[in-house]
């Protein structure tokens, strides 16, 4: 079973079987990518590029190779247009600050959705008022999903960037990115896609979505925490300035001046997390061996069956579609009566983790009318069982708060 | 382990003591928890030095409500000088539980409310 290749579902937690359901914050690691890391310090660490000897040839390898895993992953079309970073919200606030802060000016504007995570709105939000900009936010309709009657309204002639989700880590909505990508184009407008929730449950393919930018966070998809992608097309890495400086990322410095290294170096200064994106390839490698359709298969049977179970429980709101085929496995929701928190410590109680709060989307949050929600959020290693044990639990919380 | 949502807890939580406003009160003060979303105002009436009497509005967790009515039959006939040795810790051992770092804002809510009108 898949859970056993995941060292740390063996813990107990409050001696019951831990039951992980909070993916979305980030996922557990398969000893593939434990392995992978420990393994670069134990028999291959040094640091990368420019170096002559061995060990240095070894480490460079490893990680360029990642860098190739990563391209195919996300079909980029060229090894130059992905760039590691720490992590998505790294790559979208090298994206604001690089790209941003280079084609942004007064009375431009910037669309997002009421969707977006806050590393997907905050660094947008500071750009447009630095730059005397307009923010805006397409809407969702009642069931969380995005209003495309009302594009031609937020979508215009002045809106030089889209910034939206792929998928929602609240709602579950999957957004139609490639149809969005394809008419901001048409008004002029880059796109620039949040993958944070996708990578690891979706297939991508950037050249099919046609985006501008794509992010993806490492420890989101199996991989070590402190890696992230940024996709950008070539043309655009190329006419960006640098968004740090320093080492790794020059061809040459005097005291008074500094020429910038090729792509994708030129955007990554210092020394690179390269355990960590060695790390994110085993992750890559592990998924691939498994496969994403068969990944998406699973959490559909888990999530089919979660929604079915859940929208029979009394005074519960689910947020988000109600076709299990346009989300993903990510379920919020509030029961009447029952504090998010209490609900959440109740089920530590029983070894359950799952998110309460308002998941970076306050926001969203607003437009839905509530303080907070509780979250699941499903992985590779989670069983119909663990849902079953998870609805357990809610029911006996209800029982308590609700008698 | 002992559940955090003991008879006692979930008593104060469902019958909360003392909940309401005050008929001029001498010291008034409010309190946010932004992890929970909940919120407190506390009414208090103070005379030579002492609590005649305490009420308060609260929305939110189970803790946070159970915690504001335990600490506020406490308080009552205490002075001035007890009353700032509210701390997490005594909120803990009115309510008989032991919390971890994530819901000690929860508990410690109403006490710091009270600390706030004081002043």
């Amino acid at each position: 079973m898949l859970a056993e290749k995941f060292p740390i579902l063996k813990r107990k937690i409050n001696r019951h079987r831990l039951v992980y359901l909070d993916n979305a914050s980030t996922t557990q690691k398969p000893q593939e990518v434990i392995e992978a890391v420990s393994s670069f310090y134990r028999r291959h660490n040094a640091n990368v590029h420019r170096r002559v000897y061995q060990l240095s040839l070894e480490a460079t390898k490893l990680f360029e190779e990642a860098r190739d895993k990563v391209r195919a992953f996300i079909n980029a079309p060229s090894r130059q247009e992905v760039v590691f970073t720490s992590g998505a919200t790294e790559a979208i606030n090298l994206a604001a600050a690089s790209w941003g802060s280079e084609n942004i000016r007064r009375g431009d504007e910037i669309l997002l959705t009421d969707m977006e995570h806050h590393s997907n709105l905050v660094p947008w939000l500071m750009l447009t008022k630095k730059k005397g900009a307009k923010l805006k936010f397409l809407p969702i309709d009642r069931q969380g999903r995005l209003k495309l009657s009302l594009l031609p309204k937020f979508l215009t002639a002045k809106t030089k960037l889209f910034a939206l989700t792929h998928a929602s880590n609240v709602l579950g909505t999957i957004n139609p990115v490639t149809r969005l990508a394809r008419l901001a184009h048409k008004k002029g407008a880059k796109v620039l896609v949040d993958g944070a929730q996708a990578g690891g449950h979706l297939p991508i393919d950037v050249q099919k979505l046609d985006c501008d930018f794509y992010v993806l966070s490492g420890h989101k998809m199996y991989g070590p925490s402190g890696v992230g992608v940024l996709f950008g097309k070539k043309q655009l890495l190329e006419a960006m300035p640098p968004y740090q400086t320093g080492g790794h990322m020059i061809k040459a410095v005097t005291k008074t001046s500094a020429t910038w290294d090729d792509l994708p170096h030129k955007f990554e200064a210092g020394t690179a997390n390269i355990a960590q994106a060695i790390g994110l390839a085993a992750a890559i490698d592990f998924i691939n061996t498994i496969g994403l359709k068969k990944i998406a298969a699973h959490e559909s049977v888990l999530l089919r069956y979660a929604l079915q179970q859940m929208t029979k429980i009394p005074q519960i709101d689910i947020y988000g579609p109600k076709a299990s085929t346009e989300r993903l496995g990510v379920i919020s929701f509030n029961v009447q009566g029952l504090p998010p928190h209490d609900l959440a410590s109740l089920l530590d109680e029983y070894g359950i983790a799952l998110r309460t709060g308002h998941h970076c989307t306050m926001p969203l949050h607003q437009v839905l009318g509530i303080e907070s929600s509780a979250r699941i959020t499903f992985g590779i290693y989670n069983t119909l069982r663990d849902i079953d044990e998870f609805l357990h639990a809610l029911k006996r919380a209800q029982q308590i708060f609700l008698s | 382990m002992k559940s955090l949502y003991s008879p006692l807890v979930l008593d104060h939580y469902r019958h909360p003591r003392n909940f309401g406003k005050l008929n001029e009160p001498t010291h008034v003060a409010s309190e946010l928890n932004p992890l929970c979303g909940d919120e407190i105002k506390v009414y208090l009436k103070i005379e030579n030095s002492k609590i005649e009497n305490c009420r308060y509005e609260a929305r939110g967790c189970a803790l946070a409500i159970a915690a504001a009515s335990v600490l506020s039959e406490k308080i009552k006939g205490l002075s001035i000088r007890e009353l700032k040795k509210m701390n997490l810790s005594a909120m803990e051992n009115l309510l008989k539980i032991k919390v971890g770092a994530a819901r000690e804002s929860c508990v410690a809510l109403a006490s710091r409310a009270v600390l706030k009108a004081l002043n």
